[in-house]
């Protein structure tokens, strides 16, 4: 695995961002309700490019979702919220999700593969992946149908970028890319 | 035998607008599907779809007509979609009929995938969802 991909540093990505190209920034703890509210504003905010609009918002279902379930990080107080961060940028010709959250160091290797084994597969054989994926049996692990990151490239139409950060001996950061090219 | 209905509901989840028809065997599902219980909605219509394959017995045409769903509910829907194969292949008359919006690719695709997952024939219709 490259050691690039394993040594980002999201603090610093995100202060970089210009910030008139933020469309939606969020790091906290997230609910059922809190996504749904992002979700209902993605669509105001992206109701004039219809087609990317709508891939953006079903992507941002899912990798919210992603981040509910698996991120590794919670409050410590209230319920116990999950945490994680959440972002959609608007780069002139595509949209961008960002999303970040802590995983167990142990997951990275597996995240990674399942990272270049998409992005290695051209559409076809990434519908015949998603359907052989939806057809076995649900993972107990993965309350959705474990298909949301195959979905996800699917939808976009284009390779997924991942990047880690080993924080110890136990966690680590996980960043997930998404670009959607604008359709004018 | 009872109908089916669930009213469609668009909160911090999306339900889908169902209603099954015990008396045609017409059946439909419309809207959005995001689920807080996926299984367990989509298991109703499937024990409902048993139901009436085991005492009605009659032809069965199943309409979907959905804009947006979720990976979860995917799964549930080719699971759907298997009881209906099923059926047909025990000499039921089961009609299929996938309705995408225009211009979505992804929901398009999602019935040509249905169809090799479980070799029903389905219908794709284009069109033009309400804002």
């Amino acid at each position: 695995m490259s050691e690039e991909k394993r040594d980002f540093n999201f603090f610093e990505y995100h202060t970089q961002i210009a910030q008139d190209s933020i469309l939606l920034s969020y790091k906290g703890p997230l609910t059922d309700i809190l996504l749904s509210e992002l979700s209902y504003d993605i669509r105001q905010k992206l109701h004039k490019d219809k087609k990317a609009g709508k891939k953006v918002f079903s992507i941002f279902m899912e990798l919210s979702q992603n981040v509910l379930f698996y991120s590794k990080e919670m409050n410590r107080f209230g319920n116990y919220d999950k945490v994680g961060t959440l972002m959609i940028l608007d780069n002139d010709e595509e949209y961008e999700l960002v999303t970040g959250n802590l995983i167990y160091k142990k997951d990275v290797p597996r995240l990674l593969q399942k990272c270049e084994k998409i992005n290695s597969m051209d559409r076809d054989t990434l519908r015949e992946y998603k359907r052989m994926l939806r057809s076995g049996p649900s993972h107990e692990e993965s309350k959705g149908a474990g298909i949301g990151l195959v979905q996800t490239a699917l939808t976009s139409g284009n390779k997924l970028t991942m990047r880690i950060r080993e924080l110890d001996s136990d966690y680590a950061f996980y960043v997930l890319f998404v670009k959607v090219k604008k359709i004018k | 035998m009872e109908n089916l209905e669930i009213k469609g509901e668009s909160g911090v989840y999306f339900i889908p607008e169902v209603k099954l028809d015990a008396s045609t065997g017409n059946c439909e599902i419309s809207g959005e599907s995001y689920l807080e219980d996926t299984d367990e909605f989509y298991n109703n219509i499937i024990n409902w779809l048993e139901t009436y394959i085991k005492e009605v017995n009659s032809a069965l045409v199943f309409n979907f007509k959905l804009t947006y769903f979720n990976t979860s509910s995917s799964r549930s829907i080719l699971n759907v979609l298997r009881v209906l194969k099923k059926y047909q292949d025990d000499g039921g008359d089961v009609t299929v009929n996938w309705y995408y919006p225009e211009d979505d690719e992804s929901i398009a695709e999602e019935a040509e995938d249905y169809m090799k997952d479980t070799g029903l024939e389905i219908q794709m219709f284009e069109f033009e969802p309400e804002d």
